[in-house]
């Protein structure tokens, strides 16, 4: 996402301003009102005012911060965290890292620096919100990669095929029956376990295995699912 | 005709704190008026303008703004928490004026506009945590008032117990303003888990209300005492004598070094004195007028950047020793020592620096093997 785009999407976000009441608060208030955001404010932070906003700016107090209870931190930690820090200090710092922050602003805050925080936080948040459904779908991706390696494996194992025609195999299958590779193997993998289960020491991997390897007897093979 | 110089000097007389703060408030107009004799000579007089902020941290940066405003002070001295400190330290900086702030704090802060003259962590945890280790064992409860200092004086105490495989029994944070009864289910939780020893971060006047709980609860110091940075001759005067004796705190002064002191100078301060109970807090409010005098002499100016010019880098012979403004940081190089409370409401020093301690406030040459 360009940064002009970031800016422009403030407006529809909602602020949850965690601050204590005071000259500091106020002029972060009016900051986001010229800025166009809504915002609400709340001091201490509360689960039942956070829930809706996308981010809250949250003054690092320290001992109030440290009292926040397991469920809103981490309702906290999902949201996107702009801290106000008072002291630079490890507790602090630590708290803040802990919260996820994605940008800082510093105590006495000036209305020069708001925007920025917010905007470098909503891209930060962005990019490792990306970042993560990359990592879910990779992760994904690995698992599928395994099971149909072991499906490959077994069809390799019972019928001494090569790798490349166990996979063909597959892949056909998957085309006949229009579902996924994945799934095949998957199936695959849930019959040879009812094989195992059901035969005991005769499983056919055990007697397949002990045979001289043999070639081409696709068929059969698939004929298991 | 004398040219007057005024100052803001800010210490609470009411609340929470003010039990050490009005002994900073006494050696700050004392040290004043001593300057006065100093600086007569050079046809200049300190003129020091008082305000009681009642242990409010908003107060404290009011104050300053109204005594930078209205009496035109270059140079305030006070504060106490480091909650009236941040409070003070952006009106100071927006003008470009100069805080003396005497009170030991968890470091991790520079501001050219202050001068630092109270213990950052590495001239007190360090020594202290070492002695309490060697003397009773590495098991250690914390309890503390609940704000940054005691959490940031925790995490280094926990980092060095942890270093050196002791264990932590326990942790506790209390209300500036905590009673016994608050105290006792802690100290029935410190008999039940016998630690080696307490370290207390209680701070203001629950300090009082802490040492008498442990005394009711008849632990015994001699096996199990109590580790502090802040309990000081004011703290002890502020208890009843039997909860005073055979605890331990760190600091760079104890008021029996000037007591006992040979040079005729501090002898007749004491007498001057009375029975104000001198402490570390007090001392380091007294030098750093010491040390402001001496900047005004060699600045022959009042202006914050000629006197920061001066003043790092500058020693003066106080009375803990002689200290220096270390130029780079603003804090003060000053000695390590360790007092054994008794109940006469002093302390006798049973181990101290061979020499002054290099300020560290981001404790970034902190090694536990460095001990």
């Amino acid at each position: 996402m360009e940064q002009r785009d970031v800016v422009a999407g403030l407006h529809q976000m909602q602020v949850g301003l965690c601050h204590p009441i005071g000259a500091e608060c106020r002029l972060i208030s009016q900051q986001l009102e010229r800025l166009g955001m809504t915002y609400k404010q709340v001091w201490p932070p509360v689960m039942a005012d956070l829930l809706s906003v996308d981010l809250v700016v949250l003054a690092m107090v320290p001992e109030a911060i440290i009292k926040i209870d397991k469920a809103l931190f981490q309702t906290l930690k999902n949201k996107i965290i702009v801290s106000v820090l008072q002291f630079e200090s490890p507790t602090v710092l630590d708290l803040a890292c802990k919260l996820n922050s994605s940008s800082l602003l510093f105590s006495p805050v000036k209305p020069f620096g708001v925007l920025s925080a917010i905007v470098l936080a909503v891209n930060q948040h962005k990019v490792r919100e990306d970042l993560l459904k990359r990592i879910n779908k990779l992760e994904g991706r690995v698992e599928s990669v395994r099971i149909i390696e072991q499906a490959k494996r077994f069809l390799m194992d019972t019928s001494s095929i090569t790798d490349t025609e166990a996979f063909r195999i597959i892949r056909n299958r998957s085309m006949d029956k229009r579902c996924s590779i994945e799934d095949i193997a998957h199936s695959i993998l849930t019959a040879k376990d009812a094989l195992e289960s059901a035969l005991g020491e005769n499983s056919p991997i055990n007697t397949f295995a002990k045979r001289e390897p043999k070639s081409k007897v696709t068929g059969s093979v698939v004929r298991i699912k | 005709m004398k040219t007057s110089i005024p100052v803001g000097v800010i210490f609470s007389q009411t609340g929470a704190t003010s039990v050490i703060e009005k002994t900073q408030l006494h050696a700050t107009l004392l040290a004043i008026e001593e300057a006065n004799n100093l600086l007569a000579t050079n046809g200049l007089e300190i003129k020091p303008f008082y305000m009681d902020p009642q242990s409010d941290p908003f107060l404290f940066s009011s104050m300053a703004e109204k005594l930078i405003a209205e009496q035109n002070v270059t140079v305030i001295f006070g504060c106490y928490t480091s909650i009236s400190r941040k409070s003070v330290l952006p009106v100071i900086e927006k003008h470009n004026k100069l805080l003396f702030y005497p009170t030991l704090y968890e470091g991790f802060e520079f501001s050219p506009n202050v001068i630092y003259t109270g213990a950052c962590p590495n001239q007190n945890i360090i020594i202290l945590a070492e002695f309490m280790f060697s003397k009773f064992g590495k098991n250690c409860y914390l309890v503390g008032s609940d704000y940054v200092y005691p959490y940031e004086s925790n995490r280094i105490m926990k980092d060095m117990v942890n270093g050196f495989g002791g264990k932590i029994m326990g942790e506790h944070y209390l209300s500036l303003e905590a009673s016994h009864t608050e105290f006792r289910p802690i100290m029935d939780d410190i008999a039940a888990s016998q630690p080696d020893f307490i370290f207390s971060t209680v701070v203001g006047s629950s300090t009082a209300a802490f040492y008498e709980s442990y005394a009711q609860a008849g632990l015994q110091p001699q096996t199990l005492p109590i580790a502090s940075l802040t309990t000081s001759e004011a703290e002890l005067a502020s208890m009843l004598p039997f909860a005073r004796a055979d605890h331990f705190t760190a600091a760079p002064f104890f008021a029996s070094i000037l007591k006992h002191s040979p040079i005729p100078t501090w002898q007749q301060l004491v007498t001057q004195i009375g029975d104000v109970p001198i402490n570390q807090c007090w001392e380091s409010a007294y030098f750093q007028v010491m040390l402001f005098t001496k900047a005004l002499i060699e600045a022959q100016d009042i202006d914050t950047d000629s006197l920061l010019k001066v003043l790092r880098g500058m020693e003066v012979e106080a009375p803990q020793g002689r200290v220096r403004v270390d130029p780079d940081n603003n804090h003060c190089w000053v000695y390590s020592r360790i007092g054994k409370s008794r109940a006469d409401g002093d302390f006798e020093i049973v181990k101290e620096s061979k020499r002054t301690v290099r300020p560290d406030p981001y404790l970034m040459s902190y090694a536990i093997s460095a001990l």
